[in-house]
């Protein structure tokens, strides 16, 4: 795509990436087709060459005051799914062209003061597990008195077995060590999958330890609080830097969500000289758990005669482009597995995209899950929290973390 | 006429018939519909509209017609040609949002859609019935039938089961003064005129589609796709007739010129022979006997024009890795430039070869790179100008070469489009291919459904001051003075 933006903007290193992206763009359209927000409301400005061109005029046009409402509002709107790179035929880096485009946008524009209490709320208690939990436990009091919309988004209290049940014997010598990290939502609201993932790791030969680490960035970073997302993941290079270059040889992470993010710190560190080396590090020694699926022991004492629906996490299909591992781990257990109709598509959660785009994300939430349970699945397997939550509160269907079935 | 109404109060005529988020009035707004695929051609409309319902496209249109402003129907905006640019003083009717399946017929054998359902969608719908619908456009997965109604956009397998004027048995289309048209039906024969041809390929200019009832096919039983490399692209071009001229209908018959295989070899690695001047990509369909049969008659063809590798896929992995290189050749060349310029026509096949040098010749007279992949059974060509739309000059200089190759077709008996429709695009070559006498005619046939020129005007048929100004001209010649003169 043909593109005049000043010598003074492509010099600067965001100008520069901008620029390379852009012309790698032929504007053919193929992204729209799998774009969920464009399979919605049907408007170019809702699908990703639409909000390239948003991003490009702002760029373009020294005086896009008026574009920015405007831009925004459709930045905004957009889950930052990636299903666009999964199907543009020409290498488009769509993501990292939205990351500038909002930081740009977005942080020039002022929010409404109502807006700017919502984002700082969502921000300060979800990126911290403690606060995570004090809000699910006054909420799980008040879950009699909310409306159901309301209480059907409040995850139920989950107790954890004091003693392993496990009928496989745990290796006492372990191939390899991987630690992970205790992490935000995710050990509020469903402390079990840690707990499954050790249980299935350590059957398995490889031992892993949890640290508590509070949170992997991403949460400030979809929020565009940049700094706020910066200094959490210097905090986190410092101490998982540490710890991979002494004994353990990678960083697990059981929510695809954070492991795409974690895999991302290398481009969102790029410009910072002292963490940039460090960043790339951290990102290649970090893997999903879905990677390691075909190594892993599956408990013979589970019931494998169910059916289930395998979500596929956008942050795993599209954004780490991991495709059927477990999916084939599931089957290869035993379990049957039924068909998805529009697999590649969003189920709305997407990080804090569900608490602040509330009406697409609804929707969405609603023809996912009615395709999830066409088939009338026993149970729902997803490998992301975000996604799990979200699920489950639209469906009386059990939704599980795909750890849960093997370990 | 009317009085000119200002775009402020044609925008508040347009509220009372349509929510008021479905009128898109800020330049902002509007400014990623300035153009469609084709980006070199781009024009702010005064207002886009999006409908989500027949009611409100037949509201729209009857404010329209009242006011006599122009409109320009889209569906996805994957033209290549600028069928759906825009027009500076009329509306943009965007009818992505009627996506909607009808029905499916699996007793007919059809499929009743709305015009803004993606063109794999109708196969994705028939799947569980066995049933796909044949024409398959490159951007299937995104491209609209209302768009392909309006381009009749073919495809690779569109040899055998051919473009969508073949594939349509209705249609249901909305006239400029409010009519609905119903046009054809689920039998293969309807009397009178053959309306229904006349609209397929009509690029929006004499009605707005409204509904589409298109022809399903079964699954063939099974395929069978070779690869034949050629160190003489004449060879390749003769190996082409002759599989024809024996009887053998492929569903594809594709070729790449070297070109495009290093790029797609450097893109994905399809493991095409980078040695060859010329492969061919051959899909070969029907049941087990029929299929051995035609395989073993195309491999000895291929064998006799002196193919210097014969390849048959072992299994289905095998067989989509030889078309996934056909299929990422375009993004490939994308990778050796930073634009390119895809051009379609339609030769007579026993010129390939012939063509194929002129082209060359064009190319290196211009400057600028041709690489050629295209569906070589039809003889419908996609020479790809690379060049850099940043380089001041550089995009007028491959419109130019485009202009020549289409001419050069047109010379040996062919035709300025395959499947790409003419748009804006092809206008002055329109002039070269038809006569004074027949675009009259073109102009009456429009006069006709509409006689003020609302729908979608400028696009498809020049002119006849424009002709005679380029005839004045020599076009031919490729020396077009004043090319920044407006000529619609």
């Amino acid at each position: 795509m043909q593109t005049s933006f000043t010598p003074e903007f492509i010099q600067t290193a965001d100008g520069e990436r901008v620029n390379k992206i852009l012309r790698k763009c032929v504007h053919c359209g193929f992204c729209n087709a799998t774009c969920p927000t464009y399979q919605l409301t049907g408007n170019e400005l809702d699908g990703p060459r639409g909000r390239i061109y948003l991003i490009k005029n702002f760029f373009e046009d020294n005086n896009a005051n008026a574009s920015k409402e405007i831009a925004s509002k459709h930045l905004d709107r957009c889950l930052t799914c990636l299903a666009c790179e999964t199907t543009c035929p020409s290498g488009v880096q769509y993501g990292e062209l939205i990351d500038i485009g909002r930081k740009h946008i977005n942080t020039s524009l002022e929010r409404p003061v109502l807006s700017k209490i919502k984002r700082k709320l969502i921000l300060n208690i979800f990126s911290s597990s403690k606060r995570t939990s004090m809000l699910l436990a006054i909420t799980r009091i008040c879950k009699p008195f909310l409306p159901t919309t309301l209480a059907s988004k409040i995850p139920a209290k989950i107790n954890l077995p004091r003693h392993s049940s496990s009928q496989n014997e745990p290796h006492t010598t372990f191939t390899r060590k991987m630690f992970t990290i205790k992490g935000c939502v995710q050990n509020a609201a469903a402390p079990q999958i840690n707990l499954a993932t050790k249980k299935a790791l350590e059957s398995s030969g490889i031992q892993l330890d949890e640290i508590n680490s509070p949170c992997c960035g991403a949460l400030a970073h979809h929020l565009t609080e940049l700094e706020h997302a910066h200094s959490t993941i210097r905090k986190n290079i410092d101490y998982w830097h540490q710890m991979l270059t002494s004994e353990y040889n990678n960083l697990l992470i059981n929510s695809s969500g954070c492991s795409s993010f974690i895999k991302q710190y290398i481009t969102v560190m790029q410009d910072d000289n002292d963490y940039a080396e460090k960043a790339k590090f951290i990102s290649e020694r970090c893997i999903d758990l879905s990677e390691l699926a075909n190594e892993l022991t599956v408990n013979t004492s589970l019931d494998k005669n169910k059916t289930i629906a395998f979500h596929s996490p956008c942050t795993l299909q599209h954004g780490q482009q991991i495709n059927g591992k477990i999916e084939e781990k599931l089957k290869q257990a035993g379990y049957s597995l039924v068909k998805v109709i529009d697999s590649h598509l969003c189920c709305g959660s997407a990080g804090t995209y569900s608490l602040l785009e509330t009406d697409m994300s609804s929707k969405l939430l609603k023809d996912k899950v009615t395709n999830l349970q066409q088939y009338q699945p026993d149970i729902i397997a997803t490998a992301n929290i975000g996604c799990l939550m979200h699920l489950q509160s639209a469906t009386k269907i059990p939704v599980k973390h795909w750890i849960e079935l093997i370990a | 006429m009317p009085e000119p109404i200002s775009t402020p109060d044609l925008a508040n005529q347009f509220c009372k018939v349509v929510p008021k988020d479905a009128v898109l009035t800020r330049d902002e707004q509007l400014m990623p519909y300035e153009c469609d695929a084709l980006t070199a051609y781009r024009q702010l409309p005064r207002l886009a509209l999006l409908p989500s319902s027949i009611e409100e496209i037949k509201a729209i249109v009857k404010i329209c017609n009242e006011y006599q402003i122009p409109i320009v129907a889209r569906g996805a905006g994957t033209s290549l040609s600028g069928g759906a640019l825009p027009h500076k003083d009329g509306i943009l009717l965007n009818l992505a949002k009627l996506s909607q399946i009808l029905e499916i017929d699996t007793q007919n054998r059809t499929a009743t859609v709305q015009p803004g359902v993606r063109n794999l969608a109708i196969s994705e719908a028939a799947e569980p019935y066995g049933l796909y619908y044949a024409p398959d456009p490159s951007s299937q997965i995104a491209c609209t039938i209302g768009g392909n109604i309006a381009e009749n956009s073919g495809g690779v397998h569109c040899l055998k089961y051919g473009l969508t004027l073949h594939n349509i048995l209705a249609l249901k289309i909305l006239t400029i003064e409010g009519e609905v048209l119903e046009l054809g039906g689920k039998n293969l024969d309807s009397p009178g005129y053959d309306l229904l041809a006349l609209m397929i390929g009509s690029e929006g200019m004499l009605g707005i589609t409204l509904e589409v009832t298109v022809k399903l096919l079964p699954h063939p039983h099974d395929k069978k796709v070779m690869l034949a490399a050629f160190d003489d692209i004449q060879r390749a071009g003769d190996a082409v007739n002759g599989i024809i001229s024996n009887g053998v209908i492929p569903a594809g018959l594709e070729m790449l010129d070297q070109l495009t295989i290093q790029a797609t070899e450097m893109y994905c690695n399809p493991g095409y022979p980078s040695n060859a001047a010329a492969i061919l990509i051959c899909e070969l369909d029907g049941f087990d006997e029929e299929l051995e049969t035609q395989v073993e008659l195309v491999k000895e063809i291929l064998n006799e024009h002196q193919a210097i590798e014969v390849r048959v896929a072992k299994d289905k992995q095998e067989a989509e890795l030889l078309w996934l290189g056909r299929k990422a050749s375009f993004p490939a060349l994308g990778n050796l430039t930073p634009d390119y310029y895809c051009m379609d026509g339609t030769i007579p096949r026993k010129h390939l070869a012939h063509v194929l040098e002129s082209i060359s010749n064009l190319s290196k007279k211009h400057g600028l790179r041709v690489a050629n992949v295209f569906h070589a059974g039809d003889g419908n060509l996609h020479p790809v100008i690379l060049y850099d739309a940043n380089i001041s000059g550089e995009l007028e200089i491959a419109e130019k070469l485009g202009g020549e190759i289409l001419e050069l077709c047109v010379t040996v008996g062919g035709t300025i489009t395959g499947e790409h429709g003419v748009g804006v695009e092809k206008l002055n070559q329109m002039c070269v291919q038809f006569s004074e006498a027949e675009i009259s005619t073109f102009h009456a046939i429009k006069a006709a459904f509409d006689e003020h020129e609302l729908l979608n005007p400028g696009k498809a048929i020049p002119t006849l001051h424009r002709c005679a100004e380029l005839g004045a001209m020599h076009v031919h010649q490729g020396k077009l003075p004043h090319p920044d003169l407006p000529r619609f």
